[in-house]
């Protein structure tokens, strides 16, 4: 990391400035929305709030893929590849447990399967590079 | 694909974060094609051609099939 041209710097800067405010908001938002809706009862309108949790993650979205927008080609590659990877293990993962619920495993709810992409993007993007890197 | 980019590099006596400067990618771009692990799209092959004052087909030999 630290052999960073500096266009890459100035991407992690302009990154970093894109990904924190909202995902700072998400990480408050998260906290602050359960206990309003524990207050709310069943109002229409608690639906929209529930879903209002999602809006900063879009910014965050956006954020991430105004970065890699930004990276030359090669990490463009390496984090398209990470993308089709980590969306196969995805798939094969759920379909494993889905049959194991079939024979009486406990349902998980949809929100793991979200939250199980990330770190397992990240592994492949790791596993990606560190074998580009490799003679 | 094999190449001569560090060849070329060499000659200009610079590091692959120098060069990955000039070029505007990461220095492991460089270390990739270097290697042959990785061929540069044809916009980039021509950008490396320019700057060493070369042909594509003098810097990247395309394999035998």
């Amino acid at each position: 990391m630290g052999d960073l041209t500096t266009k890459e710097k100035a991407n992690k800067k302009k990154y970093l400035w894109e990904f924190w405010p909202p995902m700072i908001v998400y990480m408050v938002w998260v906290f602050i929305v359960p206990e309003i809706l524990k207050v709310a009862g069943d109002g229409w309108w608690t639906v929209p709030l529930t879903l209002s949790q999602i809006i900063p993650l879009i910014f965050v979205a956006r954020a991430m893929i105004r970065f890699i927008d930004r990276c030359d080609e090669l990490m463009k590659f390496v984090y398209m590849k990470s993308a089709v990877v980590s969306l196969v293990v995805i798939i094969f993962v759920c379909m494993g447990y889905g049959f194991l619920e079939f024979r009486g495993y406990p349902t998980v709810p949809l929100f793991i399967i979200g939250t199980l992409v990330i770190p397992v993007y990240f592994v492949c993007a790791f596993v990606i590079r560190k074998k580009l890197d490799g003679k | 694909m094999e190449n001569k980019l560090r060849e070329l590099r060499k000659n200009k006596d610079w590091s692959q974060a120098e060069l990955a400067e000039v070029l505007g990618v990461s220095r492991q771009t460089i270390n990739t094609i270097e290697n042959g692990k990785y061929d540069p799209s044809l916009p980039f092959a021509f950008k490396i051609s320019k700057l060493f004052d070369q042909k594509i087909e003098d810097i990247f030999i395309p394999d035998e099939e």
